[in-house]
């Protein structure tokens, strides 16, 4: 493969998956893969990923010429004990023993991605992801599905045990002494800062990627930059150069950079999330959104980060203004069905609002809702921002990628509420 | 240390030398050339190669512990072997390594294509050709072409294990997708098989045809009847099956087994079958299953389990131990699973149920409090004749939708999506609720 037009990834991914459950069983699992992602661009429109012992091996392979020291990537890798693990947060088991749920999992993860960016006269741009998470899954009695509450980070293998436990303790507590409750219509929902914003990702942040759109399955054209498509106020961004999370990752999979992180400036598109193939197909301007799971896999435009941008209330004025509604606090997974465009998400940790005081708890729900009604629906933006705990992450054509949220305190109103299914 | 039978040696050798008691090694080497074309833009080709293997490592007591590396040398072996014993330590719960097997039958159902270097990009151009002709054709001339996806895999598996196992599979697979879309409905119709030569993009863009048909032109049909009749094509009882999949799988709670349900009903995992994708020789701990009854004449008889799940419960693996690309350790999955045919016809349905709906398409809406929820679209018929296109909702569960079936056809169709499911035409009887919605 001798050709100028062309993009060329070398990888080097490493880490430890590590889970113990009720049952006392453990899962202790090493990983490491190499290998090389090489993409002829137009007119050629060939690629090929091949794996590979470890990352030096791809000089041979290399269509462009660079020096051994540029394929250089670090061979140290990040110690990961299971016993110390365990020892470092035996507080949270613990925890779990004393609260007693039907089962439970707890699951490390700590991984390293170094990927080198090579295009023909341009310097190779080296990227790097580190990244240690917990995962504590929790099924209660009576309960079909498991609540998830986790916290991840990019500088820290140390967790929050209190934060942790505080938050499993309050779910398992709403859990247990929820009041059943019937919506009978649409009602007020407050997403709780943070992790809430998962919600903007799936329903707007997805109907922006532009293979979604040249394929006419989002609901979004190019047309609509420019036009206001969501309510004024609300104001998105694909990056944030006060977030540490993607702080080693310079540039997107193919060696682009994002101009411009304002996707949506008070409910006006601005731009869409795009890769270099989707921008010279769909006349746009922008590009730097292209990501691949790893080598082995086919470029598709996405996001890194998506961020709600602080508005002017404060927190308690969205809750003191809604006089029946629902406050949501902890996240579950959804679904988007942009053909219909509809979506559900649950909400693993959910409190009635009645008279503009949080009141009974409800356990697990089900919100679900029109996507562009609940998007021209939003009714306030707080001014506490805060970015996910750490453990955002997105599938899309089967590939996994972590992902980076972040919010105030948001009140939609119209959504449809439901109760769990639980057969 | 070239081939992969080589490595799955030095892996079996290096563990064993490291401490361990017993060591499974297993490699996965798959070649893969992808085609892809859009109208008026370019073939996109890509061609991947992956040499990937996995260990599984066991103490005297004490769980497991696994790794996965690309195209290892000795070098990278030695050193993920010493990361593992040095990062762990063991406990003293009793393991299943005895269970580990020591030998497997070398029979194998008929799942490599012999022909497949033949298939290239002149293939795929043919395939194109078939695809833009059978369109001119068809009725619907505002039905738009958007994308063709074909690729050809070839598949290579090598288990080994230190109870002396060492065997290996060769497994051929085609994926075609055809995206279509009419006004603004959009369908993937997708078909995978073992051999080139049973792809059919005639059949599929029949299937596209009267998709698209009824998702652009069906009316929302009114609640008139208290009982509605409605059979569910191969492809909609399919998407059911594969919905409601995990109720086979370890996790079925007894209440649930216990019912039961009509006696024509048998659901079947079956590796063996001939010219199926979701077909193996053996499992990926090298068990061979062979044909189970998940469901026999109605009465739930057994789940399926990979060799740590059948442990756990005392019993022994029916073979279903699969390893997904992300981990050594095997979970129980589904080969092929299919609720049996039986010889009726599905006319002899239609003239059972005398008025109703055929339903093609199937989409989840949404899972709450009262059950998932499915938007269905299809066909009116009356006295064996189709008539205009519907649409409606209707919820249901898994316990109720089985209770409900009155008969099955005898005509199977398999769709391949991570495992293959498969099912004949199923006639079942609905009620219809207050909130305008069908419940099954």
């Amino acid at each position: 493969m001798k050709e100028k037009n062309s993009v060329e990834l070398v990888e080097q991914n490493r880490g430890v998956y590590f889970s113990i459950d009720s049952k006392d069983r453990k899962k202790y699992h090493y990983y490491k893969r190499s290998g090389i992602l090489q993409r002829r661009l137009d007119p050629e429109n060939t690629s090929r990923s091949i794996e590979l012992n470890h990352p030096s091996e791809a000089k041979a392979l290399l269509d462009t010429n660079v020096k051994a020291a540029a394929l250089a990537l670090r061979e140290k890798e990040n110690p990961f004990h299971s016993a110390k693990a365990l020892r470092d947060n035996d507080r949270i088991f613990n925890a779990l023993t004393q609260l007693k749920p039907m089962e439970w999992k707890v699951v490390f993860r700590s991984n390293q991605t170094d990927r080198i960016l090579i295009k023909p006269g341009v310097k190779p741009q080296k990227n790097r992801f580190d990244y240690s998470g917990i995962l504590i899954k929790l099924r209660l009695k009576d309960q079909r599905s498991f609540i998830e509450v986790g916290e991840g980070s990019v500088q820290s293998s140390r967790f929050n045990q209190d934060g942790l436990i505080s938050r499993i303790t309050k779910i398992v507590e709403n859990h247990r002494s929820c009041v059943p409750h019937t919506f009978h219509d649409k009602v007020p929902v407050i997403l709780g800062a943070g992790d809430g914003a998962i919600i903007f990702h799936e329903i707007l942040g997805h109907s922006l990627e532009a293979d979604y759109i040249y394929l006419r399955q989002s609901p979004i054209t190019p047309q609509h930059i420019g036009t206001s498509i969501v309510s004024n106020h609300v104001t998105l961004s694909a990056r944030d150069p006060m977030d540490t999370f993607f702080k080693n990752v310079e540039c997107d999979d193919e060696g682009e950079k994002s101009e411009n992180p304002v996707l949506v400036e008070n409910g006006i598109l601005r731009r869409l999330i795009s890769d270099c193939f989707h921008k010279k197909r769909l006349n746009i301007t922008d590009c730097g959104h292209c990501r691949v799971e790893d080598f082995a896999h086919k470029p598709l435009p996405r996001m890194y980060a998506l961020y709600v941008k602080p508005g002017e209330y404060d927190p308690e004025e969205l809750i003191e203004s809604t006089s029946y509604g629902v406050y949501a606090d902890e996240f579950g997974e959804g679904k988007v069905f942009f053909e219909k465009n509809l979506f559900y998400f649950f909400i693993r940790d959910a409190w009635l609002i009645k008279n503009g005081k949080i009141s009974d708890p409800l356990g697990s729900i089900i919100v679900r809702g029109n996507i562009f009604e609940v998007l021209n629906s939003v009714a306030m933006v707080a001014n506490d921002f805060r970015y996910d705990k750490g453990v955002s992450y997105c599938i899309k054509n089967g590939q996994t990628v972590n992902v980076r949220v972040g919010q105030p305190t948001v009140k939609i109103n119209n959504l449809y509420v439901t109760n769990e299914f639980n057969d | 240390m070239n081939s992969m039978t080589d490595i799955i040696q030095c892996v079996l050798s290096e563990g064993e030398s490291t401490g361990f008691a017993a060591v499974e090694a297993f490699g996965e080497s798959i070649e893969k050339h992808e085609y892809e074309e859009s109208p008026g833009e370019p073939v996109f080709t890509h061609f991947s190669e992956t040499q990937r293997v996995t260990a599984r490592a066991f103490w005297d007591t004490g769980d497991p512990l696994g790794f996965t590396l690309s195209k290892p040398h000795t070098a990278s072996i030695k050193s993920a072997f010493l990361n593992i014993y040095s990062t762990n330590l063991p406990d003293t719960q009793p393991n299943f390594r005895h269970l580990l097997p020591s030998s497997v039958d070398q029979k194998s159902p008929s799942i490599c294509d012999n022909d497949i270097g033949n298939v290239d990009t002149g293939t795929f151009d043919e395939l194109m050709d078939q695809v833009a002709e059978a369109i001119i054709a068809s009725p619907f001339q505002e039905m738009k072409l958007n994308k063709v996806t074909f690729s050809k895999s070839l598949k290579k598996i090598y288990i080994a294990n230190s109870n002396r196992l060492d065997s290996k599979y060769i497994k051929t697979l085609y994926d075609l997708v055809i995206t279509l879309s009419l006004k603004q409905n959009r369908v993937d119709i997708a078909e995978s098989r073992v051999f080139f030569n049973q792809l059919h993009p005639h059949k599929m863009l029949s299937r596209a045809y009267n998709l698209l048909y009824s998702l652009g032109e069906a009316g929302s049909m009114k609640i008139q009847r208290n009982h509605l009749p409605i059979i569910f094509s191969p492809e909609a009882s399919s998407f059911i099956l594969r919905e409601f999949s995990n109720y086979f799988r370890v996790r079925a709670d007894k209440e649930f087994m216990q019912i039961q349900y009509p006696s024509i009903l048998n659901i079947i995992d079956n590796p063996f079958m001939d010219n199926q994708p979701g077909s193996v020789p053996f499992d990926d701990e090298g068990i061979q299953g062979g044909e189970k009854y998940l469901v026999r004449k109605g009465t739930f008889s057994q789940v399926i389990t990979d060799i740590s799940t059948a442990f756990e419960g005392n019993t022994q693996s029916s073979g279903n131990g699969f390893r997904s690309r992300r981990s050594p350790f095997p979970i129980p999955k589904f080969s092929n699973l299919y609720i049996k045919p039986t010889v009726l016809p599905v006319k002899n349905l239609m003239t059972e149920a005398k008025e109703g709906v055929l339903v093609s398409v199937l989409r989840l809406k949404a899972i709450d409090a009262h059950g998932y929820l499915f938007s269905a679209y299809g066909y009116r018929f009356n006295a064996e004749e189709m008539m205009e296109p519907v649409h409606f909702y209707f919820r249901t569960s898994l316990r109720s939708f089985l209770l409900n079936i009155i008969k099955i056809s005898r005509e199977i169709r398999f769709f391949y999506n991570t495992f293959n499911a498969g099912s004949p035409y199923i006639l079942v009887e609905a009620g219809s609720k207050p909130d305008h919605m069908y419940e099954i």
